[in-house]
């Protein structure tokens, strides 16, 4: 037995000299055009003397960025504060997106239960759901500003708002598209409904659901940001707001850059989970 | 004749009795939409909610009537400004994603960027756009084109990717040019990754339009809702909504239409009925 194993992990795993230069040679093009955009870039402010409130070169926004992150962990003096450091908004916004994702993929997942057990209730939701989702959430989020103030929650909803259709059709497509064989099998096995539920469509949704979690990390923050701009005292899309009415444009570029290596970074821990769980699953093996 | 009708594909079988079966598909659908709004409706009345907590649907539709003109002529300001955007961030993608398809150095060194950059929440630099275009429709078609570019770019370049290795080996086998193989074989497998993408975007492109109106507009339905809000006239804000509700509905439906329609041929549509 462990000597029919052992071969197989072994098959699996490449060398590590040729992953790291195979890494260094899918990373290496791309760094290289970034380092020629953002050359040119400073080269065209430079030479025809954009003032920075117009548009900063790299090099200033990443002077104003790392002057902001060294900052640290400081929250605004008084509404309407120019920012002196961006921790505390990126820590506002990364919760309002949280808390949002959760609500949004809760909601989703709730849905699509109840949807692949009832046909009627499938047919009875789906164009109510469809106008939820086609309705642009920025236009929403005034309501919800109204009602609940510049709190977490109007921004929680909007993200939640963005964030439960992805779930929704995903794990539909994925409880829906159990192998029929299998679902024969554990129907002459005399399996419950509850164990072909748990045993064999929860497996077949997790890459679906994992597919629309990383989709739904980076809607998440869109959504808190949206609602940001509509009203909000604190978090990067209220930062980078009285940023842009005060001209200080290098502080609405610093907030661009944050919120997408947390948009980055926050795709990756999905990505990351979702191997450590599906570790069974074929997309993961190879 | 009886006999080639009964060989014939069932959807096709007579026109009359898939009317009549498509309706009765609506049946729940109709029902869920009415008893969502009659229990919104009751919900208003027994508890006596004032409107300017949360408007009766009735009371929406009677304010959604009276300003249906001004809202009309305001969202063609806001559909201008999404349609333009989503042609230009369309072209943009559709090109870029052949350029990267024929020259692998492009594809290399841009698509990972390309990849992050589609991460980047541009609906946050609508403040800056007006600062830089000012009021007009500019702002708004630019940051809709911003929006919708990346993921044609990024759902092109998977779906020239996807095409099948064998059928790529015969193309070269024959000697079919690079425009050969990308006219005539990697049109096809991109064009179900396009759609897909389009459905998407054309609710960003106008979500991207509004989020532009919210910030800085003489004109568009983003800016009604802005004002409305100010006003604290919520049952014109729900109207609103409700307003772009139903055309964001309406180009759904469009959409899914016209991608039956263009992609009869392919498996997600003759499975799925292309929703």
């Amino acid at each position: 037995m462990s000597a029919t194993a052992a071969p197989r992990v072994v098959s699996r795993r490449r060398p590590r000299s040729s992953w790291v230069r195979r890494t260094a040679g899918d990373a290496l093009p791309p760094i290289v055009a970034l380092v020629i955009a953002l050359g040119a870039w400073e080269a065209v402010v430079d030479l025809l003397n954009i003032p920075v409130y117009l548009l900063p070169g790299p090099s200033a926004i990443a002077g104003t960025l790392w002057r902001l992150v060294s900052a640290g962990f400081v929250p605004p003096t008084y509404v309407g504060a120019p920012a002196q450091g961006i921790l505390y908004d990126t820590y506002i916004t990364f919760a309002e997106a949280m808390v949002g994702l959760l609500i949004g993929t809760t909601i989703g997942l709730v849905f699509a239960v109840i949807m692949t057990n009832s046909r009627f209730a499938e047919q009875a939701l789906y164009p109510i759901i469809i106008s939820i989702r086609s309705t642009p959430t920025i236009a929403v989020a005034p309501v919800f500003i109204i009602w609940f103030g510049f709190t977490l929650m109007p921004k929680a909803i909007v993200a939640a708002l963005a964030t439960f259709y992805p779930v929704l059709v995903n794990c539909i497509t994925g409880m829906r598209g159990v192998d029929p064989t299998t679902l024969e099998f554990f129907q002459s096995v005399r399996a419950s409904k509850r164990e072909i539920f748990w045993h064999l469509r929860v497996p077949n949704t997790l890459p679906y659901f994992f597919a629309a979690l990383r989709l739904n990390v980076s809607l998440s923050l869109i959504g808190a940001i949206v609602g940001e701009l509509v009203g909000a005292r604190d978090g990067v899309g209220h930062m980078m707001t009285e940023a842009a009415i005060t001209l200080r444009t290098t502080d609405v570029f610093s907030g661009v850059v944050v919120l997408t290596v947390l948009g980055v970074i926050l795709t990756e821990v999905v990505t990351l989970v979702q191997a450590r769980v599906l570790y069974w699953h074929e997309t993961e093996r190879v | 004749m009886t006999a080639t009708a009964a060989t014939r594909p069932l959807p096709r079988a007579s026109g009359g009795a898939t009317t009549l079966s498509r309706l009765r598909a609506l049946g729940p659908g109709i029902f869920g939409i009415v008893a969502f709004l009659v229990a919104w409706e009751a919900l208003i009345r027994v508890t006596n909610t004032p409107a300017f907590v949360v408007p009766a649907p009735s009371r929406i539709a009677v304010r959604l009537w009276e300003e249906l003109p001004s809202y009309a002529y305001e969202f063609s300001y806001t559909l201008a400004a999404a349609a333009i955007g989503l042609v230009i961030g369309t072209t943009i993608g559709i090109v870029g994603a052949i350029l990267m398809a024929n020259w692998r150095v492009l594809e290399k060194s841009l698509f990972p960027l390309a990849v992050i950059l589609k991460l980047v929440p541009f609906v946050a630099i609508a403040p800056l756009l007006r600062i830089w275009l000012g009021y007009e429709l500019q702002p708004k078609i630019v940051l809709a084109t911003l929006i919708t570019f990346f993921p044609v770019l990024v759902n092109c370049i998977a779906g020239m990717r996807s095409v099948d290795p064998l059928a790529l080996e015969f193309f070269r086998s024959v000697g079919a040019s690079r425009w050969e193989i990308l006219l005539r074989l990697r049109w096809t497998t991109t064009l179900p990754y396009l759609y897909a993408a389009l459905k998407v975007n054309v609710n960003l492109a106008l979500a991207g339009a509004i989020v532009g109106e919210l910030f800085s507009s003489k004109n568009g339905i983003g800016k009604v809702i802005n004002e409305t809000a100010l006003t604290l006239d919520i049952p014109a804000m729900f109207a609103a909504i409700m307003f772009l509700a139903i055309t964001g509905v309406s180009l759904t439906l469009l959409m899914n239409w016209s991608e039956r329609r263009v992609l009869f041929w392919h498996d997600s549509v003759r499975t799925t009925g292309g929703r």
